[in-house]
C-alpha cells in the first residue's frame, strides 16, 4: 500500500512542475505592473522604477523563473509576497487551514445530505418522495452558489440575525460562534455538490440494486434496509467517491467567490487578490499549493477505490 | 413522429418539461429584438431603481434601465456564451479525445496536458486566462472553452477506447481502412452520443461559471447585459432594490434547470440502463 | 510610603481638575477603553506612508504617524511635531525647531537626528519627493533644531510638507535608515500604534499610552491639534463586498463603514441606531485624454467630447443620485475653489459636437475608452459617457480592466484614447497635487504641454494665498481652453456609524478619524 502511494506521488511530481511553470508564464503574460499598484497611480515614474528594482522585476524573465525554482527546491522557499511583506509560505500557512476547513465541512455536509437523500430516493424509486428529492436536487444544481449566499446573507444574517454577515470566528473563541460564522458559507458551497451527490448516489444505487446478488440477498430473506446499506451502498461507493473527489476541487474553486461574498480569510480570496495585484510570488505559491491539493485528493480517491473495491489491486 | 413524442412525454415527463422550458427560454430571448422591448442600454436618470410598476414590469436598475429588457437580453447573451463554450469545448475535446484514444502514442502527452488544466479549479483558471486576454464575452468564451475542453476530451477518449476494441473496427482495419477513415466512419459516430450528453452539461456549467466570473468582475463587462453581470451590479443595491437580485437569479436557475432536465433525458435515451424516476 | 501616597493623590486631583476644565470645553464623559471596528473597502499595499500615495494607506497612517507640519480642519498649514519654523530672507533656508519630549512607539524620544533621517529617507524614496527636488540637504543644528537648505526658493514648502498624501512622516532614525520603500517598520509618534496587520483582513491599532498630545491646541483639528485617544483598540477591517458593509452596519457588527453607496445610505439613514452622513463631494470623476494618439490629440475632438456630454446625467448616474457638477479643480467650499471654465463646462450641444467631428475629419474610427472595473463611480460614469458619445457618432470601444491592468494599458500610448479615473482631492486640501498632476516632465507620457508646465510649476512658487489662487486659476482656465483633461463632476457617497459613536471631530469627514472619538 505504502509503495503504491509513494509511486503515485512520484508520478505526480512532473505534473506539479508543469503546473507551476505554466502559472509562472501565464501570470507574467498578464499586463499590469505590481510596482504601479504598490506605489499608487499618483507616484512618479522614477519611484515606480525603483520599486521594480526592489521587487527584482527588472531581472530577465528566465532568471526570475530559475531563481524561483532554485529557492523552492533547495530551501523549500516560495519567495516573499510583495503585498503581505511576509514569506509566501507564511501567508499560505495562515489561510490554507481555513479553506481546507471550509471545503472539508462543506464536503462533509454535502456527502451526508447527498448520500442520505440519494439513498432515500433510490429505495423509494418512482414514488412522490423520489420525485420531490429529484426536483430539489435539480434546483440545487441550477442555482449559482454565490447568489444563494447573498440571498441567505440578507435574510438569515441581516433580517433575522441568526448568523454573522461575514468574517470568521476561529474555533478557539468557542465552537458555537465558530459554527455560526461558517454556517452560511458552508451551506452556499455545499448546495451544488450535495445535489450532485444525491443524484449520483441514487443512480448508482439503482444500478446496483438491479444486480443479481442483490436479488439473491433479498431472496435469502435479508431485510430491505440491510440490503441497502450492506450490499447496495457499499457497492455503489466507487462512483460516489469519484464525485466526492472531483467535488473537492470544485469546492476550492467555489470558495474563491464564497470567501469574497462573506469576507473570509481563505486562499480563494488570497489568490484572487494576488492575481489582481500581480503579486507574482504569491500567485505562484498558491497555484502550486492548489495543484498539490488536487494531486493529494486524487491520490486519496485512488487509495479509497482500492480500499472499497476488492477487485482493484495496488498493481 | 407524433406517436414517438407522446411516448417520450409519457415516459420522461421531466425531459419534456425541460425541452419545453428550454425552447420557451430560447425563443423568448433569441427573439428579443422582435418583442418591442425598450433599449437595454438606454439609461434614464429620473427613474433609477424604480420598483416594479406598469411601465417597468420588473422595475429598473441603478441606471434607470428596464430590468425586464435587460434580463431577456442577458439570457440571450448567457445562452449564446453557453452555446459557444459548448461548441468550442466539444470540438476541441473531439479532436484531442479521439487523437488520444486512437493513437496510443499521443495518449500520454495529451492526457497529461489535460490533467494540468484539470488541476486548476475552473474558476481560477478562467480568472487567470481572463486577466491575460482581458474581459469581454469573446474572451470569456475562450477561457471557459479551455476550462471545459478536458471534460469533453476525456469522454471522447473513453468512448473511442471502448469502440476501438470492438470487432467492426478491427474488421474495417483488416479490410485496409486508414486511420482517418476508421476514426471518422466507424469510431466517432459511436463516440458522439456520450459527448452530446456531456455537451449539454457543459452548456449549463458554462452559464453558471460565466455568472460567477461576472460576479467577481472578470466576465462580460457591463453595460452589455449578461445574467451574471446584472447580478454583480445589483449586489450593491440588494437592500433597496431586491428585484434586481431575484429576476436574473431566477433566469439563470431556469436556464440551467432546463438544460439539466434535457441532459438527463438525453442520457437516459442514450443509456437506458440509467433509469429515470 | 504615606508621603508618597499623598503626593500621588494630589497629582490625581490636579489631573482631575485639568481634565474637568478641558472636558467642559469639549465634551461630556468619555473614558478610555473599548474597541471600535470600522469597515474599509481597500487594502493598503504597504503601511509606508512616505512611500505610498493611496488613500488606503492614509486611513491607517493618520492614526500612527505625525509630521513636522500638518493641516487643520480647513486645510490650513499648522505645526505638529515642529514647535515653530522660520524662513531666511532669501527663502533658501527653513529652520524647524522641534517639540521636546515626544516619544515614539518604540519608547525612544524624538530628536533632530530622527527628523533628519526621516526627511532624508523621504527625499530619497518618498512618492512625492520630486516636489522638494530643490532641497539640497537636511542639517541637524542641535538636538531640537533642523534646517532644510534649498537650491532655489520654494515658497509653498510648508504646504508640501503638510500635505497629508505620502508626506515625510517622522519615524525613529534607526527605523528610517536603510528601510526599503514599502518595507519600513511602522513606528511613529501618533496616538495609536500598530498592533497587527493582516493585509487581506484588518489593521489593528492600539492606543499609545505615552502619546504626547500637542498642548498648544485646545482640541483636535484636521489631522493635528491636541489629539486624545479614547478607544483602546481601533480595527480597520477590510470588507470589500459593499453589501457586507451595509449588512454589518445594520446588524451592529461594524461600528462604522466607509464607501456606502447613496441608495443604501439613504435607506440606512432611516434607522435610528445609525448615523449616516452624506458626502456629496466624495470624489471627482475624470476623463483623461491620450494626447499622443489621434484623434484625442486634436483639441477639436476633445471639445467635441465635452460638447457631446450632458454632465448632469452622467454624474446623476455615476453618483447614484448623490452628485454635484462644477468646473472647479477643487471642491466647492474649499478656499481654492474657482468656477473658471463654467462657460464651457456642461453645455451639452450634440450638434456642435458633430460639427467639430466633421471639421476634423473624424469618420467613425474606433476610440478605445479604458475604464478601471474596480471603481464603481468610474464604471458608471464610463458607461453613461460611452452612451452619450455614441449618440453623436463617436465609435467607442469600452474596455474594462482591473485597476492594475488598466494602469498597465494606460502606460502604452498606442493602446487607448480615453481613460476614466476618479481623483480623490483631499477634503482639507491644498491644490499642490495639481502641480505635479499637470507637469509633463514628472508624469505621464500621454500628456505634455509646455504652456501647462509653466502654469504647473508656478503654483508652488507663490508665497501668498492670493498668488497661489491666481496660479491655480490659470491652470484651470488653460485646462478648459484646451480640454486637456475633463473633470466630469463630483460623485457622492455615504459614510455610516452606529449612533453610539461620538466624536469631537466631524464624523462625516472623508477619512474615519478615531482619536477624540468614543462610544456613549
Amino acid at each position: 500500500m505504502f509503495r503504491y502511494v509513494l509511486a503515485r506521488a512520484v508520478q505526480m511530481l512532473p505534473l506539479l512542475a508543469v503546473i507551476s511553470f505554466l502559472s509562472f508564464v501565464l501570470i507574467h503574460l498578464v499586463p499590469g505592473d505590481p510596482a504601479v499598484i504598490m506605489a499608487g497611480m499618483q507616484a512618479p515614474d522614477s519611484v515606480i522604477e525603483q520599486v521594480r528594482q526592489e521587487m527584482g522585476l527588472d531581472r530577465p524573465f528566465h532568471t526570475q523563473v530559475l531563481d524561483w525554482y532554485q529557492a523552492l527546491v533547495i530551501r523549500g522557499d516560495l519567495g516573499r509576497s510583495y503585498f503581505f511583506h511576509a514569506p509566501v509560505t507564511q501567508a499560505l500557512a495562515e489561510r490554507l487551514p481555513f479553506t481546507l476547513t471550509l471545503a472539508a465541512l462543506s464536503m462533509l455536509v454535502a456527502t451526508i445530505v447527498g448520500v442520505t437523500l440519494g439513498s432515500i430516493a433510490a429505495s423509494a424509486a418512482g414514488t412522490f418522495l423520489d420525485r420531490a428529492i429529484l426536483v430539489m436536487s435539480l434546483v440545487g444544481i441550477a442555482m449559482p452558489g454565490f447568489w444563494v449566499g447573498l440571498v441567505m446573507m440578507f435574510y438569515f444574517a441581516v433580517d433575522l440575525g441568526w448568523f454573522p454577515t461575514g468574517g470568521y470566528t476561529p474555533p478557539i473563541e468557542g465552537v458555537v460562534p465558530w459554527l455560526r460564522s461558517l454556517a452560511l458559507p458552508v451551506f452556499s458551497l455545499a448546495l451544488l455538490e450535495s445535489a450532485l451527490i444525491t443524484r449520483m448516489t441514487r443512480a448508482s444505487l439503482l444500478d446496483v440494486l438491479g444486480e443479481d446478488y442483490i436479488r439473491t440477498a433479498h431472496a435469502k430473506g435479508v431485510g430491505h434496509r440491510r440490503v441497502l446499506t450492506r450490499h447496495g451502498l457499499r457497492n455503489s461507493l466507487i462512483p460516489i467517491i469519484t464525485i466526492v473527489g472531483t467535488s473537492f476541487g470544485n469546492m476550492i474553486g467555489g470558495a474563491v467567490i464564497i470567501e469574497m461574498v462573506f469576507s473570509l480569510p481563505g486562499i480563494g480570496r488570497l489568490v484572487t487578490m494576488a492575481i489582481l495585484s500581480r503579486d507574482y510570488p504569491l500567485i505562484q505559491g498558491t497555484m502550486l499549493v492548489i495543484g498539490i491539493i488536487y494531486v493529494v485528493v486524487n491520490l486519496i480517491v485512488d487509495v479509497l477505490y482500492v480500499a472499497v473495491d476488492p477487485r482493484i489491486s495496488y498493481a | 413522429m407524433t406517436a414517438r413524442l407522446t411516448k417520450f412525454a409519457r415516459q420522461r415527463p421531466t425531459g419534456l418539461v425541460g425541452i419545453v422550458l428550454l425552447v420557451g427560454l430560447v425563443v423568448a430571448s433569441v427573439g428579443a429584438p422582435l418583442w418591442g422591448l425598450a433599449d437595454p442600454l438606454e439609461s434614464d436618470y429620473l427613474s433609477m431603481l424604480s420598483p416594479p410598476a406598469a411601465d417597468h414590469v420588473l422595475g429598473t436598475d441603478q441606471y434607470g434601465r428596464d430590468l425586464l429588457t435587460r434580463v431577456i437580453y442577458g439570457a440571450r447573451l448567457s445562452l449564446g456564451i453557453g452555446a459557444s463554450v459548448m461548441t468550442l469545448a466539444a470540438l476541441a475535446g473531439l479532436v484531442l479525445g479521439s487523437l488520444a484514444g486512437y493513437f496510443s502514442r499521443l495518449d500520454g502527452p495529451i492526457m497529461r496536458g489535460l490533467d494540468v488544466l484539470m488541476a486548476f479549479p475552473a474558476i481560477l483558471l478562467a480568472i487567470a486566462i481572463m486577466a491575460i486576454l482581458g474581459t469581454g464575452a469573446r474572451n470569456g468564451v475562450i477561457a471557459l472553452a479551455i476550462v471545459y475542453t478536458p471534460r469533453c476530451a476525456r469522454i471522447v477518449r473513453a468512448s473511442v477506447l471502448s469502440v476501438r476494441q470492438r470487432t467492426f473496427v478491427e474488421a474495417g482495419q483488416a479490410l485496409g481502412a486508414g486511420d482517418a477513415r476508421s476514426l471518422g466512419i466507424h469510431i466517432l459516430p459511436n463516440a458522439i452520443g456520450p459527448l452530446v450528453v456531456q455537451m449539454i452539461f457543459v452548456f449549463a456549467y458554462a452559464i453558471l461559471a460565466d455568472a460567477g466570473l461576472s460576479f467577481i468582475g472578470v466576465g462580460t463587462p457591463p453595460p452589455t447585459p449578461s445574467l451574471g453581470n446584472i447580478l454583480a451590479e445589483a449586489r450593491d443595491y440588494l437592500m433597496v432594490a431586491p428585484w434586481l437580485m431575484w429576476w436574473p437569479g431566477a433566469a439563470i436557475a431556469a436556464i440551467v434547470l432546463a438544460l439539466n432536465l434535457c441532459g438527463d433525458a438525453l442520457r437516459e435515451v442514450m443509456d437506458p440502463r440509467q433509469r429515470s424516476g | 510610603m504615606a508621603k508618597l501616597q499623598r503626593s500621588g493623590k494630589q497629582k490625581v486631583y490636579l489631573l482631575l481638575a485639568i481634565a474637568a476644565a478641558l472636558g467642559t470645553a469639549f465634551s461630556t464623559a468619555q473614558s478610555v477603553g473599548g474597541n471600535v471596528r470600522i469597515a474599509v473597502n481597500q487594502r493598503p499595499p504597504s503601511l509606508d506612508w512616505q512611500f505610498t500615495t493611496l488613500e488606503s494607506v492614509r486611513r491607517v497612517a493618520i492614526h500612527v504617524y505625525e509630521n513636522l507640519l500638518t493641516v487643520d480642519e480647513e486645510g490650513q498649514v499648522i505645526p505638529q511635531l515642529a514647535e515653530d519654523f522660520s524662513v531666511s530672507d532669501d527663502g533658501l533656508t527653513y529652520t524647524f525647531t522641534l517639540r521636546q519630549g515626544v516619544p515614539f512607539h518604540d519608547g525612544s524620544v524624538m530628536t533632530a537626528e530622527d527628523v533628519k533621517s526621516s526627511l532624508d529617507r523621504w527625499l530619497e524614496l518618498g512618492a512625492r519627493r520630486a516636489e522638494l527636488a530643490v532641497v539640497e540637504e537636511v542639517v541637524v543644528v542641535d538636538d531640537h533644531t533642523v534646517q532644510l537648505r534649498l537650491s532655489a526658493a520654494l515658497p509653498a514648502l510648508p504646504n508640501v510638507l503638510a500635505y497629508p498624501m505620502a508626506p515625510p512622516a517622522i519615524m525613529p532614525a534607526a527605523v528610517a535608515e536603510g528601510a526599503a520603500g514599502g518595507e519600513v517598520e511602522v513606528v511613529g509618534t501618533g496616538p495609536y500604534s500598530l498592533d497587527s496587520w493582516v493585509p487581506d483582513e484588518y489593521v489593528r491599532l492600539v492606543r499609545f499610552a505615552d502619546y504626547a498630545a500637542d498642548e498648544r491646541f485646545d482640541g483636535p483639528t484636521g489631522f493635528g491639534g491636541k489629539r486624545t485617544a479614547y478607544f483602546e483598540v481601533v480595527e480597520l477591517a477590510l470588507v470589500e463586498e459593499p453589501g457586507a458593509r451595509v449588512a454589518g452596519l445594520r446588524t451592529g457588527e461594524l461600528d462604522g463603514a466607509i464607501a456606502i453607496s447613496p441608495p443604501n445610505g439613504r435607506a440606512l439613514a432611516n434607522e435610528a441606531s445609525l448615523r449616516m452622513v452624506e458626502r456629496p463631494q466624495a470624489g471627482k470623476a475624470w476623463t483623461m485624454f491620450n494626447h499622443a494618439k489621434w484623434p484625442s490629440n486634436d483639441v477639436r475632438f476633445r471639445q467635441a467630447v465635452l460638447a457631446a456630454l450632458d454632465l448632469q446625467r452622467v454624474m446623476a448616474i455615476a453618483g447614484d443620485g448623490s452628485f454635484s457638477t462644477d468646473s472647479g479643480l477643487m471642491f466647492a467650499g474649499n478656499a481654492y475653489f474657482s468656477t473658471v471654465g463654467e462657460d464651457v463646462y456642461n453645455q451639452p450641444d450634440p450638434e456642435r459636437a458633430r460639427e467639430l467631428l466633421a471639421e476634423m475629419g473624424y469618420a467613425g474610427e474606433e476610440i478605445v475608452y479604458v475604464v478601471p472595473s474596480d471603481s464603481a463611480p468610474s464604471v458608471k460614469a464610463g458607461i453613461e459617457v460611452e452612451q452619450q458619445l455614441e449618440a453623436v457618432g463617436i465609435n467607442v470601444r469600452l474596455d474594462q480592466y482591473d485597476f492594475g491592468t488598466a494602469l498597465g494599458v494606460r502606460g502604452d500610448e498606442d493602446a487607448w484614447n480615453l481613460f476614466q479615473s476618479s481623483l480623490v482631492v483631499e477634503p482639507t486640501a491644498d491644490p499642490l497635487p495639481y502641480a505635479s498632476f499637470f507637469d509633463s516632465t514628472r508624469r505621464w507620457g500621454f500628456y505634455g504641454d509646455e504652456q501647462m508646465d509653466v502654469y504647473a510649476r508656478s503654483l508652488n512658487m507663490q508665497a501668498t494665498f492670493e498668488e497661489r489662487f491666481a496660479a491655480l486659476e490659470s491652470m484651470q482656465r488653460y485646462m478648459w481652453e484646451t480640454v486637456a483633461f475633463l473633470p466630469l463632476g463630483n460623485y457622492g457617497e455615504y459614510i455610516g456609524y452606529q449612533a453610539s459613536i461620538q466624536s469631537d471631530l466631524d464624523l462625516g469627514f472623508a477619512i474615519p478619524r478615531m482619536w477624540n472619538t468614543w462610544r456613549d
